[in-house]
């Protein structure tokens, strides 16, 4: 459905995009995770046809994507980052002009205004203006107004900022309803916990470049990490650390301040051997906990630097 | 396209900034018939005065006796009091000043109004001949009436007479009410910048959203255009009715003339605020400086402030008078109210659709299926 190949995008001297590749197919929640600054919202931007770039080509199906590609922008959608709805409109005004850019037909967009308040849960603040919503409705309505009419491919550029987590939850379980309704969504974030959550392939950006891509469990796989194990309130000696770092799996091991944290490769059973250890040589220990590789990680090893400052 | 027209209906007539473009023109109005809008068509209304007598001066008496008794222009009504019931009389505004009779003549007033500015003056006048008015009463030949003799001095005669070519008003103040109405004109230019700058995206995220739907930006200029241009023509008749029958401003009997070029000044106006809005990456507020300072320095070279500033201009560099919107304006309304002269309304009609035109086209250039270096 889309195709990005070798874009590159330059403010000034500030290489934003650099021979980035994506491509996105039908029906699938695609993810673009990165930290601020990586480029995501740039790329979003070509992708619409908003900005200008350097080199590179940016297909949406089938065709290149210009300003003027209406028969394509009539089957696009767009949440962007910041709420773009009129103010001196209320609710269901707003959904209905955006609709109406879209459905020409008066009962169908009608009816599909309905459905759209129904659907971001507005139904009893539909003759508010924007002012009287609070930060949560509010991106419901910017969601509102850029799903309305149905549209094939969506684009949501972090529609979950400034939330509370209430309606962040209640966005994210729409976005997935709406994948399963039929639409391919464009999912831009620097939350793994929602990247992980509703896309099913994901692409990590990081200075304009996709360092990785792939389903979630690929991208973990590309990692070392199988599984962290943390074991609080421990007190060992520096020859069982020694001997813990030497364990089958075991390819890392920290221990400070009475934290014993074991990084262990794919494999099984790591928790049980490292406890089994420190059982047969009577050491007492607090809590246990064991974590499977997140994106951060993979984000983490990949990089060198967190997801999130 | 209706739909869109529809929406920016609303939108724009929510809008609280509309209030000051039909407010502000008419508030500007009213302070201008105040300050000086009635002064030529004015009656004046007979200023009643205490006389109080205390020595004898035949010379102030007869003098102020010319203002009592000149035929058809009675300007003062003089009552002869004590001092004790004139002070109380000018208490309860029963008169509005007192002269006193004396070697030195006196006036004591309430308070500053422009008949208090009149007995002022007539006080004035006395002291400054009052010599020869002692004179004329003492040497002068008696058998000539003595009131008409100080008649005479004070009279002010004048061997001009004002001929219109076109035979319509003449009244000086209206180059002023033309340069207001040609300002309301222009401030159609803060309607159209700020709609426009709503549908450019690297200003705007509302132009940003717009950008990306399927509505050609030629059919939102055009929504933009037409919206902005029916509310500020419904402004400047509410101010043309306002001006011509409320206040009672003479602007003259060619009402369909007058509409048509308000029609081609609002046009203008708005334009002109389109094509500020569209060019460059400026912020509102920069762009609404622009507004303010463009839309202000043209009302004033078209005489708004002083009002003999198109004539200097016209003086001095006229190609600017033909370049200046509201100059423009200002003459159409002087073709149709003074100069009776259709040639050049239909000129000055011309050179507004030009323009307006020409800047429509720089707008739609500037906008339509832009991409931007950065948003």
């Amino acid at each position: 459905m889309i195709e990005i190949d070798n874009l590159v995008k330059r403010y000034g001297t500030t290489l934003a995009l650099d021979h980035l590749n994506l491509s996105v197919r039908q029906g699938e929640v695609f993810g673009l995770l990165g930290p601020n600054g990586s480029g995501k919202t740039t790329a979003i931007n070509c992708m619409l046809a908003l900005l200008r770039y350097d080199k590179g080509s940016i297909r949406i199906f089938g065709e290149e994507m210009r300003p003027d590609s209406y028969e394509a922008k009539k089957r696009i959608g767009v949440v962007l980052q910041d709420v773009a709805v009129f103010d001196q409109m209320n609710v269901k005004e707003n959904i209905d002009y955006f609709c109406g850019l879209y459905v020409k037909d008066r009962n169908e967009r009608s009816q599909l205004v309905e459905e759209a308040i129904q659907f971001v849960g507005l139904e009893e603040h539909w003759k508010k203006k924007p002012k009287q919503l609070s930060g949560g409705l509010l991106r419901r309505l910017n969601i509102a107004c850029g799903i309305a009419h149905k549209p094939e491919l969506i684009f949501m550029d972090e529609p979950t900022v400034a939330v509370d987590p209430q309606s962040r939850n209640k966005i994210l379980e729409k976005i997935q309803e709406l994948n399963r309704l039929g639409s391919t969504i464009v999912y831009t974030s620097h939350y793994m916990e929602e990247v992980e959550q509703i896309c099913s392939r994901i692409a990590i950006i990081d200075h304009g470049r996709c360092v990785a891509s792939g389903t979630k469990e690929e991208l973990k796989d590309m990692i070392k990490t199988g599984e962290t194990v943390t074991i609080e309130s421990v007190v060992i000696t520096k020859e069982q650390v020694e001997y813990i770092r030497h364990m089958e799996n075991v390819y890392e091991v920290e221990y400070q301040d009475t934290t014993l944290v074991v990084r262990c490769g794919k494999g099984q059973h790591n928790l049980i051997h490292v406890l089994q250890y420190l059982q047969e040589q009577k050491v007492v220990f607090g809590r246990v906990f064991s974590e499977l590789p997140t994106l951060n990680d993979v984000f983490l090893e990949i990089t060198g630097k967190q997801l999130r400052d | 396209m209706k739909h869109i027209i529809y929406y920016q209906f609303l939108s724009t007539l929510r809008d609280k900034s509309i209030f000051w473009t039909l407010a502000f023109p008419v508030i500007l109005g009213t302070l201008f018939y105040v300050s000086f809008g009635s002064t030529n068509n004015r009656e004046w209304e007979t200023i009643p005065v205490a006389v109080v007598k205390e020595e004898e001066n035949i010379g102030f008496s007869l003098f102020l006796e010319v203002f009592q008794e000149r035929e058809g222009d009675t300007t003062l009504r003089l009552t002869e009091m004590q001092e004790e019931e004139a002070l109380e009389a000018l208490d309860t505004g029963e008169v509005e000043g007192i002269y006193y009779i004396r070697q030195e003549p006196a006036l004591v007033i309430r308070s500053s109004s422009l008949n208090s500015s009149i007995l002022e003056g007539i006080l004035s006048a006395y002291l400054k001949n009052e010599s020869i008015y002692m004179d004329i009463f003492e040497n002068g030949d008696l058998t000539v009436p003595m009131l008409e003799t100080i008649g005479e001095m004070t009279d002010s005669e004048s061997f001009i007479k004002e001929v219109s070519l076109g035979g319509e008003n003449l009244d000086s103040n209206m180059s002023y009410f033309f340069a207001l109405i040609a300002m309301a004109c222009l401030f159609g230019c803060f309607l159209g910048m700020s709609g426009v700058m709503c549908l450019q995206a690297n200003i705007s995220t509302l132009g940003a959203r717009r950008s990306v739907t399927p509505a050609k930006k030629g059919h939102m200029i055009l929504a933009l255009f037409l919206v902005n241009f029916i509310i500020v023509y419904v402004c400047l008749m509410v101010l043309l009715i306002y001006l011509n029958f409320v206040l009672g401003v003479k602007l003259g009997n060619h009402w369909g003339g007058m509409m048509l070029t308000c029609f081609f000044g609002d046009m203008i106006g708005v334009c002109m605020g389109i094509a500020i809005g569209s060019i460059g990456k400026l912020s509102l507020p920069v762009k609404i400086g622009i507004n303010v300072g463009l839309s202000m320095l043209l009302s004033f070279m078209s005489g708004l402030m002083i009002g003999n500033m198109k004539h200097i201009i016209d003086t001095a560099c006229p190609i600017i008078n033909r370049l200046n919107p509201a100059a423009v304006i200002s003459d159409a309304f002087y073709c149709l109210s003074i100069y009776n002269d259709p040639v050049r309304y239909r000129n000055d009609l011309i050179i507004l659709t030009l323009f307006s035109i020409g800047l429509l086209i720089v707008s739609y250039c500037a906008i339509r299926r832009e991409r931007y270096d950065s948003i």
